[in-house]
């Protein structure tokens, strides 16, 4: 037996070596390419993890910037920051520049807020130039004043070179993301820093949190511990002893767990490499790191596994070979006949292995004809049961599987192909689901006879679960990425198909993610055509050697374009050969507006330039070479080419008068007194006039000594403005003498508050007051308190139509004493938009004073000629009364003409001491209300004489009813006297002088209407005025004093009236017409019902019947409202009511049956009927009475009611008096 | 020189008229035709054929001077001398009357004794 081994083994010795080393290759590639997979796995997902970081920290350090340029934008920050800075110079550094600093804070305390809540940064340095004291830290009030910024290198950075940047600042205290902006004066001089930023310690936590990672960042120095460690807490001690910085596992050496290390490079400034460096940026390292033990060991586990799966088929095989080595030897040559035979051996040969063997027949309908035994721990179903006839492998498979194997069997045995490998998922005998990898192997008769099928299935469920692992991770990462700021993708190189696009893409481009987009040429249709040359070639300015960096316009699902920031870079395999491509894509489009804004306002002030017809000039001090552009020549009238190219040359065509003045404010601008050069002047034009030319301009350029070098400006021809300006010069100037030396008081006020802002030296002199003290009055102050009320009235009236007065009013003057002016104003809006008021002031003192001496004269004279008139009338009267016997004819006509006219003296004497009293205020008024009627009778009765002289009667044309007057009587006897007189005096002989009463709203309207011939037409005006006799057409009025109606006005204005001459009605009869003179007096009506009085009224108009039955409730009457015939004939049947008004609203047969009705059934009891005309005048109530008829048993009787109602036709409305009147009447006429 | 004997005297106020007359007539002894409107002079004047015309200026409707004018524009009274007789003699006011042709303005109010010796006056004045 030995030896029959030994032999065995010595005869299949080579076979065997051979299997031997097959096996080890096996298992050693096995070995080393799970291990590679794995790597290359960790690698790319370090890379994505590493991308997502430097986006992170770029966006951030981005933002930063972003607003720090808002900030360095803000003109107040400028200004704040300028008046720190220029403290700090003049104080050499002393200030302490708290006043600048709550400035400062006050300022951005809003924006400080914002950036730390909505966009988390949380640091806002402000370093003031030129040392970079901090002057304000916003996170931390209470330090500044240090000089620790200056240590930073990326502060220093900024302030040597003026530009903006940001990046990752490792410092020796903290760390930061920043972005950091240079704040200038308007001059560009650096002012400041500000340092917006955020706590790159904070942000890497997130992330490494979120990762489940650990991340390092540092400067590239040798033997530097990290600048930044951050991740799990439970990775983070792992870095203290990172080793070498490159990728790849490491185990610490006192800990089990396996780390997956990633480096790479990555720009930082540092504090630290500052000091070794003079660059401000340095390289640096960002590592990424993660514990990645479990995956390690699962790969682990698969590599034993494969080992041990080799070796054992190896050791089969060898067993096999040893033992089956003579029977193979012995059918060495001989076809193989019964399948069954080698089936049985492959039994023997996997049994309890790891791999399960399957054999189909062809001939039997694909049944199973063998299954290796270890089969039961795959499917849970022993090798007996599977070969039985009905067993139906496909049912194990899992039935989304299904379609998927069955068609791959399908594709690969059309195909002849004699084997192929698949992963499907079973279903165990326990329900259980495993994952299978079932390589198949076909056997082929001839070429394409199919024999058989061998399947070798093995059980791939753990390795499955370990790539889902991947999935997960990945799906973390997705998630992760949607709330991060860009979009993160990776395409192959060379196909550009996209493999990984995070999923904010939708949010970012409204794109669902779908297989489509995997496709370059979804990506191609959709990027603006003008743009897709420099996305398809990486066309984009480069950075760092391998990152390109482009802007594109991409469409948004909406339509529109949007721009993205594409941050990619291409990863390469060890030798070089493009694999991948890593990016992150950020929709810049705000920034891009921004920019295209900026530039568009950059072409528009180019425009402007342009279009302000603005001459441009550059000047090199040196050469004196001066640069102009084609509209300098022009404005002076010259071709471009016709101008001298100097300085000097140029300077001749100043107007002579002018050179100095321009010499001086150049030299003054070149040695840096001003900060601007500017200049008006004239230039002489090629045709010899002279052209006002406005020059600005600025040195651009100076040399290190500060002398100028370049200067450059713009020319602008102002002739037309320099002429109007001189217009208004003449024209200001012309006023201001007018205001200063107008003897009329000119003064300016503030309309809200009457302050004095301006005075002239006549309202001075007028109030004696000083300048002084007058601006520092009110209008007010000056007005004394009984003209207030009236001033502020006409001051109302200024707002409205925007002049008042003139008018007269007094004003305070500085000792005290009353100065009565004559003022009147005018409202303006000034150039600041407030309302001020110019008024004139005329002192009218002296009028005043002849007024009142003129007044006094009357008066006096008045007086002094009744003394003697007396008793001329005395005497007279004496020898005309007979007192001395009996005279001759003629010297009793003689003396009878001498009474006449002394008496006539006496009157105009009487009337003109009137007319002073009334003027003077010391006329007595004994105001009573009394019955207007009375007064009427009274008056026609005591003039009846006098207009009998004229043979003219005096008629009362319409009863005045019950209205009640306030007058004084006697005065009001004596209007009616002059009117009246005047009438009769202007009336033919036999005429009638008739007086006419009407109301209207309250006021009673007497008019006295003469048969003369009138009032000529161009005497009206001034017929109320005093002393207007028609003296100056030299045609005399008979009579009277020319003082009656001007008395007459004065009296009736003095009882609240108004008296006039009402104009002629053109379609008049002129016959008739003569002059009508009225005058109006409030009125009320003393109409009282008597108790108890009960009215129904007959109004079909619901509004109507309420005005009406609101009118007469007023009167105290018991109203009653029927709206029709048959509800009127149910009031009536108990004939409760006195009276019935009927409106005409009532159709005509119905007024009449009720008529009817009422006299049948109320007859007996005197009922009055008055019918009315009611309609409404904008808004309120007229009626006019049209008849009245008192029903008695006797008959109907209608009541003369012509007087009170006016049945006249048209009829005549008034609001309602004339019904109150007939009602009162009604009650009167009833039999008792 | 002729005598003046016939006077035609225009004026509308009959108070005045009523002194005038007396003062003309009965201390003057003028022949007087007396009229109380322009209108009625007109009527008058050719049947009365007067020496002289004394008138008011101021009269309702036709005045003094349009009077005047009236009767200088009949052939037998164009050569027939005026007088006014006005209340407004201020200087301007006087020279306007006298330019339109007339001998003499005498103010209102007038001495009733003097005023037929003042006319006498006037008249012989014209003659000389």
């Amino acid at each position: 037996m030995r030896a029959f081994f030994t032999r065995q083994l010595l005869s299949s010795m080579p076979i065997l070596i051979v299997l031997g080393l097959l096996c080890g290759a096996w298992v050693s590639w096995n070995w080393y390419h799970l291990g590679e997979d794995l790597r290359t796995e960790m690698n790319t997902l370090a890379e994505q993890r590493g991308s997502l970081i430097r986006s992170a920290l770029d966006t951030a350090g981005e933002q930063g910037q972003l607003m720090g340029e808002l900030i360095a934008a803000d003109p107040a920050v400028a200004s704040i920051l300028a008046s720190a800075e220029s403290k700090l110079r003049e104080t050499a550094g002393q200030a302490t520049l708290d006043e600048e600093r709550a400035q400062l804070t006050r300022r951005i305390a809003t924006l400080w807020s914002k950036l730390q809540e909505k966009v988390g940064l949380n640091q806002l340095h402000f370093y003031l130039a030129p040392e970079g004291v901090a002057l304000l830290r916003a996170q931390a009030p209470d330090a500044y004043g240090d000089h620790n910024g200056w240590q930073r290198p990326m502060v220093r950075a900024v302030f040597a070179d003026g530009v903006a940047r940001h990046g990752v600042d490792l410092g020796t205290r903290a760390s930061g993301v920043r972005g950091l902006v240079p704040i200038t004066d308007e001059t560009g001089r650096l002012l400041a820093v500000v340092d917006v930023g955020m706590d790159t310690e904070k942000l890497l936590s997130r992330l490494a949190a979120d990762l489940g990672i650990g991340i390092a960042l540092l400067a590239d120095l040798p033997g530097r511990a990290p600048d930044i460690v951050v991740g799990d807490p439970f990775l983070t001690p792992v870095a203290e002893h990172l080793p070498a910085r490159d990728s790849g596992w490491w185990e610490p050496s006192d800990d089990k767990r396996k780390f997956f290390v990633a480096r790479s490079d990555m720009q930082l400034f540092s504090d630290a490499a500052a000091q070794e460096s003079t660059e401000a940026v340095v390289s640096g390292s960002l590592i990424v790191w993660s514990d990645e033990s479990q995956r390690y060991t699962t790969m682990r586990a698969q590599r034993l596994r494969t080992t041990y799966v080799s070796v054992v088929l190896f050791l089969l095989l060898a067993m096999a070979l040893v033992w089956g080595v003579r029977n193979v030897r012995q059918y060495m040559g001989t076809r193989i006949r019964d399948a069954n035979t080698m089936l049985r051996a492959e039994r023997d040969l996997y049994a309890g292995g790891a791999v399960a063997v399957l054999v189909w027949h062809d001939d039997d309908q694909r049944k199973l004809v063998y299954v290796s035994p270890n089969v039961k721990s795959l499917f849970g179903y022993t090798d007996e049961h599977m070969t039985a006839a009905d067993f139906e492998y496909a049912e194990l498979v899992h039935p989304d599987d299904h379609e998927r194997v069955a068609r791959q069997i399908e594709e690969s045995l059309q195909q002849r192909l004699t084997s192929w490998a698949m992963t499907y998922r079973i279903l165990r005998a326990d329900g259980a689901e495993r994952w299978l990898y079932d390589f198949t192997r076909a056997e082929w008769r001839g070429g394409n006879e199919l024999v058989g099928l061998r399947s070798y299935v093995i059980d791939q469920t753990e390795h499955i679960i370990m790539q889902r692992d991947v999935a997960a991770q990945r799906r973390r990462l997705d998630s992760l990425m949607t709330s991060a700021p860009a979009v993160i993708y990776s395409a192959g190189a060379h196909d550009r198909q996209i493999t990984y696009i995070s999923p904010n893409f939708n949010s970012l481009l409204g794109y669902r993610i779908s297989d489509e987009m995997r496709d370059v040429r979804w990506w191609r249709e959709r990027v603006h055509p003008d743009d897709l040359p420099g996305v398809k070639n990486l066309d984009w300015e480069d950075w760092n050697g391998d990152q390109h960096t482009g802007i594109y316009r991409f469409l948004h699902a909406d339509g529109t374009w949007r721009w993205l920031e594409d941050r990619c870079r291409i990863i390469s395999d060890a030798d070089g050969v493009p694999r991948e491509r890593v990016g992150s894509l950020a929709d810049v489009t705000e920034r891009v507006f921004l920019e295209q804004r900026f530039k568009h306002e950059q072409q528009r002030a180019m425009l402007a330039l342009a279009g302000a017809n603005l001459g441009l000039w550059e000047w090199q001090l040196e050469s004196d070479e001066i640069m102009f552009n084609e509209r300098w020549a022009e404005m002076l009238g010259y071709a471009q080419h016709e101008v001298t190219r100097s300085m000097r040359s140029s300077n001749k065509m100043v107007h002579p008068e002018d050179r100095p003045r321009v010499q001086q404010a150049l030299i003054d601008h070149l040695k840096g007194n001003t900060p601007d050069y500017q200049c008006e002047y004239r230039m002489q034009h090629k045709a010899g006039h002279w052209v006002w030319i406005l020059d600005r301009g600025r040195v651009v350029e100076r040399d290190a000594s500060g002398r100028a070098v370049r200067a450059g400006g713009t020319h602008l021809d102002i002739t037309e403005q320099h002429e109007a300006r001189e217009l208004l010069r003449e024209s200001e100037e012309k006023f201001r003498s007018l205001y200063e030396y107008a003897p009329i008081g000119i003064m300016l006020n503030r309309m809200d508050d009457g302050r004095f802002l301006e005075v002239n030296d006549a309202i001075l002199m007028m109030t004696g007051y000083t300048e002084e003290a007058l601006l520092s009055k009110k209008f007010w102050d000056l007005t004394p308190e009984e003209f207030a009320e009236e001033e502020a009235a006409y001051f109302e009236a200024l707002l409205g139509c925007g002049v008042y007065g003139p008018y007269e009013k007094e004003l305070i003057h500085a000792d005290g004493s009353r100065l009565p002016v004559q003022v009147n104003g005018t409202l303006i809006v000034d150039r600041h938009g407030d309302a001020v008021v110019w008024t004139l002031v005329q002192d009218i003192s002296e009028q005043r004073r002849m007024e009142q001496l003129k007044n006094q004269f009357v008066s006096t004279v008045s007086h002094e000629l009744r003394t003697p008139l007396t008793s001329i009338k005395g005497a007279l009267g004496l020898v005309s009364g007979g007192a001395f016997g009996a005279l001759p004819e003629q010297v009793t006509q003689m003396i009878n003409i001498a009474a006449k006219n002394s008496e006539r003296l006496t009157l105009l004497i009487n009337d003109l001491l009137d007319i002073e009293k009334i003027a003077a205020g010391n006329m007595r008024f004994d105001m009573r209300e009394q019955s207007l009627e009375p007064l009427l009778r009274q008056a026609l009765e005591s003039n009846k004489g006098y207009a009998d002289e004229y043979s003219v009667t005096l008629r009362l044309d319409n009863q005045a009813g019950d209205l009640l007057v306030n007058v004084d009587t006697d005065r009001f006897l004596q209007i009616m006297a002059n009117l009246l007189s005047n009438a009769a005096k202007f009336s033919p002989a036999g005429g009638e002088v008739t007086v006419i009463v009407t109301t209207r709203e309250g006021q009673v309207r007497v008019m006295v209407q003469d048969q003369g011939p009138g009032v000529p037409e161009h005497f009206r005006s001034q017929i109320f005025n005093r002393f207007t006799q028609a003296d100056s057409s030299d045609t005399r009025y008979k009579g009277g004093t020319g003082l009656g109606l001007a008395i007459t006005r004065e009296i009736i204005e003095h009882m609240g009236g108004y008296v006039g001459l009402e104009t002629r009605h053109p379609d008049a009869d002129a016959e008739k017409v003569g002059a009508r003179f009225f005058f109006d007096l409030p009125c009320r009506s003393a109409v009282h019902p008597r108790a108890g009085d009960q009215v129904l009224v007959v109004e079909s108009r619901p509004d109507m019947a309420m005005r009406l039955a609101a009118l007469l409730h007023d009167a105290d009457y018991d109203v009653d409202v029927a709206s029709d015939v048959d509800a009127a004939m149910a009031c009536l049947k108990d004939c409760r009511y006195g009276t019935v008004v009927v409106s005409d609203a009532l159709p005509d047969q119905d007024a009449a049956s009720l008529r009817a009705f009422i006299h049948e059934v109320c007859g007996r009891a005197g009922v009055t009927v008055i019918g009315i005309t009611a309609t409404t005048t904008k808004g309120k109530l007229i009626l006019a009475v049209d008849d009245m008829t008192l029903l008695t048993e006797a008959g109907p009787e209608a009541v003369k009611m012509k007087e009170a109602s006016g049945t006249r036709t048209p009829r005549e409305y008034d609001d309602g008096t004339s019904l109150l009147v007939c009602l009162r009447r009604a009650a009167e006429e009833k039999p008792s | 020189m002729s005598e003046l004997k016939r006077v035609l005297y225009v004026e509308d106020e009959p108070d005045i008229r009523a002194v005038a007359e007396l003062a003309l007539g009965a201390v003057g002894g003028f022949e007087l035709c007396t009229c109380e409107s322009g209108e009625q002079a007109v009527r008058e004047a050719v049947a009365f054929a007067p020496d002289l015309m004394i008138l008011d200026v101021m009269m309702p409707g036709m005045d003094g001077p349009s009077t005047l004018r009236a009767l200088r524009a009949m052939p037998e009274m164009a050569g027939v001398p005026a007088i006014f007789m006005t209340a407004k003699v201020q200087p301007e006011e006087v020279k306007q009357l006298l330019a339109l042709g007339a001998l003499e303005v005498i103010p209102k109010p007038f001495d009733p004794m003097t005023l037929a010796q003042r006319v006498m006056t006037v008249w012989e004045r014209r003659d000389s």
